[in-house]
Formats: structure tokens, sequence, C-alpha cells
């Protein structure tokens, strides 16, 4: 025991709190970092305490600066995030479908609808009318152009989807990549026995970015890097190297199917699709899932609404007696996309004569009497519903899709939240907190500079001795 | 337990319920400046539906009604002109009865029949009446007048080729017409192709009804209408839908058939309006008297100073007047039934209205009140944000 030993503790002391002050200092300043985690100085006490031969050394020194956080909260945030992402990426592009089929104003089918039966309706009337004849082609067209523009809004909504795919793609690229680098980064700096807080930090943070844009799982391995795996076991970061995601365009249904890019023969569409993950998820759900389904509605109402009115239209005779041709006919006449494809045959366009009205050569009107009385029959759903029933119906579902997509948003952002404030309570920073840690690191180097000063009064006294 | 509140958390926190509150706030003035309660469909789509359903309902009723209001027209014009021809007969009445007494002399009857002359000028007049460019009692040929003056042997118009036809070749009638009442044949090409390989159909009744289909070849001879009409197609080449179109007359004055125009009037409800000539003025159409005829009959008497002929013409007078009676009765029966149907239509328009209006239309009170409280709740998370900055240790540090 020396006062030599004395001025050594000081010093521990003045550097331990130093570099404490030091941790408390990047606390404060990434009181905003998002991702950040919390360090701590971790002190101990070292030294040993002799009593028989009066010999004491207490010191202090920082063993560590941890990194104060939860695994589990940290990667049940991440877990959240992708079905956050899948939720609020549906409810965007399902409030987009309701954009498309919003009858709230009125002005869209179910009104055009209306004026179609109503303009028959008149024409039953005045078979010989050119008034009633145009007034028909006018509402006629309205109504095949309002199944024209609903269908290929559908169209546009699903090419949209492909455009939204490829800006994921490049995000999962990059942040696989990213990942992967800091991967390499970790491991190296980790088996040097190097600190590799910060480094953790950013990759939790692209790692909740990734699993926002595509269903994933990982594992860390023993040197610290995580593998990141899709849904069906492809590992898309292995170590310190990483596969990129690739779009190529189906054949088929024209849309683009997400593939490996070393091994574009095995669609991945199926296994990112159906688990509510992921941005890529709702993506993939909607444009191949939902709004299928809608069209394949949308189309079987226009078919149903063709063919009966043609059907009715053909055994009828028009203003010159001849037999009516096909009232409707489509542009393209191969195609199923009726929606897409449904017009007024141009040949009666040109000519409102050939409007078929009359049940007789002579102008009964009685066809064109049959034509409105067409909403009345219960030509949908397998004889349960009228063509507006059907289509009240389909409106009704798309509705109940997005408040369910709403709902669904909501609550999984509300959990999100949750979590994130679990994590937040972990590992964010408060300055309230870092404020009193300071004041007490601050005090304890006054403090610690006080016993240098001790300790030279000591050496002072002793030096005096020896005078 | 005590939860670490850090900074993040609570301007996290702050930033939200601001969010939420502007939303909330947003929501509420949306429908406050709509009056509307859906203003998306995922806001009530169960309740969206409904109203889309209602308002096809209320697009019928409007449709019923204006069908009504059109044919509402119609009858009181023909059961005014009915009337008219009520008194044109009632006058041919009196000259008749007065003209048949043994006071009647040579002269005045000769008077007598120039005032029957003027009578059936006024009566063809009523006869030919149109509404619009429409006639009203050519039953439902509208385009076709219905009467004519003088008695015109039974006759075979046509054939008519429809314009749209692929048959270039000549169709010859023949035959005379043998039927009772006026007739439109119709022939149609069921399959194409020479005259050896086509084969058709007839229909009797203007297109709505069709015979059997013929062998293949049997236009290569004389097609039998029926009722003693044929049709000879020279050789050609014939499309499918071909339409041949032959008009037979009865002999006698009408021009117009027997059928009743009809008009909607609900769903699956479809109710005749107006009264075809044939009813009210010929023997073809329920009648039985040819008002023309005796009319015709009874101005010949008179010229000719035939005191029987005149005597024979008043009990067939009477019968006339009671049949454009009983025509004039049937307008105002068909007018009553449409006056009932519209008073229906009417009474469902004010409930559908309303029920479209309770599903649809906000409640303003409610929802006033409602503004206000999400203004409030807005107001006082902007206090809270402001205030933020004061909870915090810094502030106690000098």
């Amino acid at each position: 025991m020396s006062i030599g030993s004395i001025l050594n503790v000081s010093l521990n002391a003045l550097s331990s709190y130093q570099l404490a002050i030091d941790v408390t200092g990047g606390n404060i300043a990434n009181v905003n970092t998002p991702g950040y985690t919390r360090q701590r100085a971790v002190l101990t006490a070292t030294g040993s305490v002799n009593a028989r031969s009066e010999a004491a050394q207490i010191s202090v020194k920082v063993a560590d600066i941890e990194r104060i956080f939860d695994t589990y909260t940290e990667n049940q945030v991440a877990q959240q995030q992708q079905k956050a992402g899948y939720g609020d990426t549906r409810y965007s592009l399902l409030q987009k479908v309701e954009t498309v089929f919003d009858e709230t104003t009125g002005n869209k089918l179910n009104d055009a609808f209306n004026r179609f039966w109503e303009a028959w309706s008149d024409l039953a009337l005045h078979p010989d009318g050119k008034v009633e004849r145009d007034a028909l082609l006018a509402a006629a067209r309205t109504a095949a152009e309002m199944f024209n523009s609903y269908g290929d809004q559908i169209y546009d909504l699903q090419l949209g989807i492909d455009e939204g795919l490829k800006d994921s793609v490049a995000q999962i690229n990059s942040l696989t990549s990213r990942i992967a680098a800091l991967n390499k980064e970790i491991s190296s700096l980790s088996a040097r026995g190097g600190e590799t807080n910060l480094l953790r930090d950013e990759r939790g943070l692209v790692l909740k970015d990734l699993c926002r844009q595509v269903s994933c799982h990982w594992v860390e391995d023993a040197n610290g890097a995580v593998n990141v795996y899709l849904p069906n076991g492809q590992a898309v970061v292995e170590g310190i190297g990483s596969r990129d995601l690739a779009l190529v365009k189906n054949g088929q249904t024209g849309f683009q199917d997400l593939v490996l890019k070393e091994n574009p023969q095995v669609v991945l569409n199926d296994f990112l699709a159906g688990g509510g993950k992921g941005v890529v998820g709702a993506y993939l759900d909607v444009r191949d899932g939902l709004l299928p389904d809608y069209e394949d509605k949308l189309n079987e109402l226009a078919k149903t609404f063709m063919d009966a009115v043609n059907d009715v239209h053909t055994g009828a005779y028009d203003a010159d007696g001849n037999l009516g041709e096909r009232f409707f006919v489509l542009t393209d006449e191969n195609s199923t996309a009726y929606a897409r494809n449904i017009t007024v045959n141009g040949a009666i366009l040109s000519d409102p004569a050939k409007i078929a009205a009359s049940a007789t050569t002579a102008r009964d009107g009685e066809k064109a009497a049959e034509i409105a009385a067409l909403k009345d029959r219960l030509l949908m759903g397998g004889g349960s519903a009228t063509l507006g029933s059907f289509y009240a119906s389909l409106v009704g579902t798309i509705g109940r899709d997005a408040a369910a997509a709403s709902r669904d948003a909501d609550y999984q952002n509300a959990v999100l939240t949750q979590l994130q404030n679990q994590r937040e309570s972990v590992s964010g920073v408060s300055l309230d907190e870092e404020m009193m840690n300071l004041m007490k690191f601050q005090m304890a180097y006054t403090a610690a500079g006080k016993l240098c000063r001790v300790a030279d009064d000591l050496l002072e006294t002793l030096m005096k001795l020896v005078d | 337990m005590t939860i670490r509140i850090t900074d993040g958390m609570r301007y996290e926190a702050t930033i939200r319920n601001l969010f939420v509150a502007n939303t909330n706030y947003g929501e509420a003035m949306t429908r406050l400046a709509s009056q509307k309660r859906i203003n998306r469909i995922s806001d009530d789509p169960l309740g969206l539906s409904q109203v889309l359903t209602l308002k096809q309902a209320n697009a019928d009723i409007g449709l019923y009604s204006d069908n009504i209001g059109q044919t509402n027209s119609w009858l009181a014009e023909t059961e005014s002109k009915l009337n008219s021809a009520m008194d044109l007969l009632v006058r041919a009445s009196e000259l008749a009865v007065s003209q048949a007494s043994a006071t009647a002399n040579a002269s005045s009857r000769k008077i007598a029949s120039r005032e029957v002359d003027v009578l059936l000028d006024g009566l063809l007049s009523l006869a030919n009446a149109k509404l619009g460019d429409r006639y009203l009692f050519a039953g439902t040929r509208t385009d076709t007048e219905p009467f004519r003056r003088d008695y015109t042997a039974a006759a075979v118009d046509g054939p008519y080729a429809a314009p749209e036809n692929t048959y270039q070749g000549t169709v010859t009638k023949g035959g005379t017409y043998t039927g009772t009442e006026n007739r439109t044949f119709v022939v149609k090409i069921v399959k194409g192709g020479d005259e050896g390989e086509a084969t058709y159909q007839v229909s009797r009744d203007g297109g709505k009804t069709w015979s059997a289909e013929s062998a293949a070849g049997d236009l290569q001879n004389t097609v039998d209408l029926g009722d003693g009409v044929t049709l000879d197609f020279s050789a050609g080449e014939f499309g499918a839908g071909d339409i041949f179109r032959i008009e037979a007359y009865a002999a006698g004055y009408y021009r117009g058939n027997a059928d009743e125009l009809r008009v909607a009037v609900g769903k699956n409800a479809s109710t005749p309006y107006g009264v075809t000539g044939a009813a009210a003025f010929t023997a073809q159409g329920g009648g039985e008297v040819e008002v023309f005829q005796v009319l015709n009959d009874l101005k010949k008497a008179l010229e000719d100073n035939d005191a029987q002929g005149v005597a024979d013409q008043i009990d067939k007078l009477k019968a006339a007047q009671d049949q454009v009676s009983l025509a004039v009765s049937r307008c105002g029966v068909r007018a009553n039934r449409l006056e009932i149907a519209r008073n229906n239509l009417k009474d469902l328009e004010t409930s559908l209205a309303q029920r479209i209006s309770d599903l649809e239309d906000a409640d303003i009170a409610e929802l006033s009140v409602k503004f206000s409280a999400k203004e409030a709740a807005l107001q006082a998370s902007y206090l809270v944000a402001t205030r933020l900055q004061n909870a915090s240790i810094l502030n106690f540090f000098d």
C-alpha cells in the first residue's frame, strides 16, 4: 500500500468515469437515432483487500460496454413488421379498388344500368322514335364504357402492382446484400474480439426493413452472422453472401413472377403469398387473388348482361324489318375479359334504325320492353340474383374487403406500436436517465480528482517530513 | 412495475395521437361537408349494397311512372277522339231516324246525304288521328294510316324483302287473301344456301310465332303462306335470317292490326293501353259493326232516296254507337288501372326515398356534436404536444 497506488486508483477512476461519460454522451447524441440501442459502461471493482498485510488495492474499471436489448422483443418487432407491411400495403391497394367502384356519389355502373333499362323502356313506348333510339345508344355506350373502365382500372392496378414489385425486389436485394456485408464485418470483428454493438444495431434495422418487404425468417450462427431464409427454406443471406431476387414475366398471366436470380425456373410467388406477411405478400395476394376474383365477377356480370340483351335483340325486328344483330359485341371476340371488351355493335351505332325493338315486323316495341324487363330477371348466381343485385353485392364485397383490410392494418400497426414501445422501453434512450447518469459520473469524476489532490497533499506532507 | 419511458416513446406517442386525432377530425369534417354517412364504400358496405338495390328500385319506379305518364296522354287523346266519333254517330243516327220517316223526301235525303258525307270525313279524320307521329287506332302498326274511307277489296302488299337480306332474287306473290282480319305474314330463312338447300319458316302473326321448319328444297316450289296467299322465289342464294314480309289486308276499311299496345307498369306487369281501330270501328277485333260500311251504306241509301235502306241502318248505327261507347269505357277502365298503379308507385317512391336517406344521409345534429368532440380532441392533442418539452429534467438545470 502506497500513496502511488492512491494515485493509481485515482487515475483508474478518472479514466473509467470519463469513459462512462463518453458512453452517456453517445447515448444522448443518439437519442433520436432509429434502431439505436442504448449502451452502458459496466463498472466493476478491481483489486483485493488483504487486511493481514494491511494492503488494500481497490480500484475500478470499465469491464464492458453493454448493449441493452432484449433479443426476444427485437425479433418480435421484426416479425410484426412483416404483418404490418402486409396490412398497410393491402389496405392501400384496396383503397384504390374501392375508388374504382366508388358508388357513393352515383354516376357509376349502377346509374348506367338504370339509364340503360330506362332507355329501352322509353323505346318500347316509342319504337319509331329517333330521339329514343339515340338516347338508348348513348345509355348503352355509357354502360359498356363503364364496364371497360372498371376492367381497365383493375388491370392497371395489377400492372401498378408489378411496378411496385420491381421497387420491392430492388429494395430487398439491396437489403440482403447490406446484411451480408454487415455479417462479414461483425464476424471478422468479433473473431478479433472487437466491439460490434453499433454494427448489430444497424443490422437489426436493416433486418426490420427487409421484414417489412418480404416474409422471411433468420437464424444467427456462431460467428454472429445471421442467415435469412424465405418461407420455402431458400436462403437469401448465407454468412457473408446474399442471393438476389428477380422478376420474370409470366407468359400466361402477363404479370411478373418472383424468382431467385440464379434459378429463374422456380417461381416463388406461392411461397411468399398467402401468409399475410410482407409488402410483397400483399402485392401478390391482391394481384393474383383479390383482383382476379373481382375481375371474374365483373366479367360474369358483363357476359350475362351482354348475352341476355343479345339473346332478345337477335330475336327482334329492327325499324326496317330486319332481324336484329347482336347488340353488344366484344372488341376482341376471343377474349374472356368481357368487361374490358364489351362494346356496342358498331353497325348499330352508325345506324340507330338497326336497334331491334319489336316482336313483329310492325313496330310494337314489345322486345324493347322485354329487354327493359331483363333488369328484374334472376340471371345471375344460378338464378338467385338480378344483374343489379349481383353488382350491388359485388360492390358490397369490395367494401367489406376494404373495411377488413383497414381494420387489419390498424390492428397490426397497433401491435407493432406496442412491441416497438416494449423495445424502446428496454433499449431506447431516456434523456432524464442520461442526465442523472451524467451528474452521477461527473460527481464521481470530480471526487476522483479530489482523491488525486488528496494523494498529492499526502505526498507533500511526506516530503516535508524529509526536509 | 415501473416502465422506462424514453424520450423516443413520448414523441412517437404524441405524433401518433396527433395523426389519429387529425384523421378522426378529417373524417368528421368530410361527413359534415358531404352530409352523407357513407363516403367510401368501406364506410358501410352492407348499407351501400342496400342503397344500390334501393336506387335500382327507385329507378324502376321512375321508369314505370314515366311509362304511365306517357300512356296517360295517349289514353286521354284516344278517349277524346272516341267521344267525338260518338257524337258523329249520334248525329248520323238522328239523320237516319228523321230521313227514314215518311215526312222525308228525296231532296231532304239528298241534303242529309251531304251531311253524312261530311260526317264520314269527320270520322275518317278522327279514326286516322295521330299523337305525335303515331296513329292512335292502328294497333301496333302505328306508322300506317289505319282507315280508308272507301271499301277496299282484300289485298296483299309486298313482298317486302328486309334491306339486310342476302337473297337478291325476285319474290313473286300470288293468290288472293281470304282471311277475315289483317295479317302480316313473315317468311324467315332458317338455313342459308341456294334454293335447293335453304329452309324456311312462316309466321302468320308478324314474326312472333313460327311454323315448323320446311324441308330443304321446298323453296323451289311455291310457298303457301295460308289464307290463299302464296310466294314464289326465283333461284338465288339465301342467307340465314333473311326476312320477307307480306301484308295481307282483309276486305274492308282497316289497314292496322288487332294487336294492342302494351306498357310495363311494374315488375312482370304490363297492361294494354289505347284501343285498336279494329275494336272500335271494325268487325275484326271483337266488334260486330263495320262503322265506315254503315255510314257509306246510309249515304248511299240517302242518295238513292231508299227509305227502307235508310231505316235498315238505324239499328246498325245503334250497334255502332254501342261499339264505340264500349271502346270509350275501355279507355276509362285502362286509365283507371294506370292511375291506381301510379298511386301505388308514388307511395312506394316516398318510402324508398326515406329508406335511402336513412341509409345514406348523415344525422346532422349528431354529426355536429361529434365534430365538436373531434375538434376538441384535436386541440387537446396539440396542447399536449406543446407541453411535451416541459417534461424533462433539462428544464430544471440552471
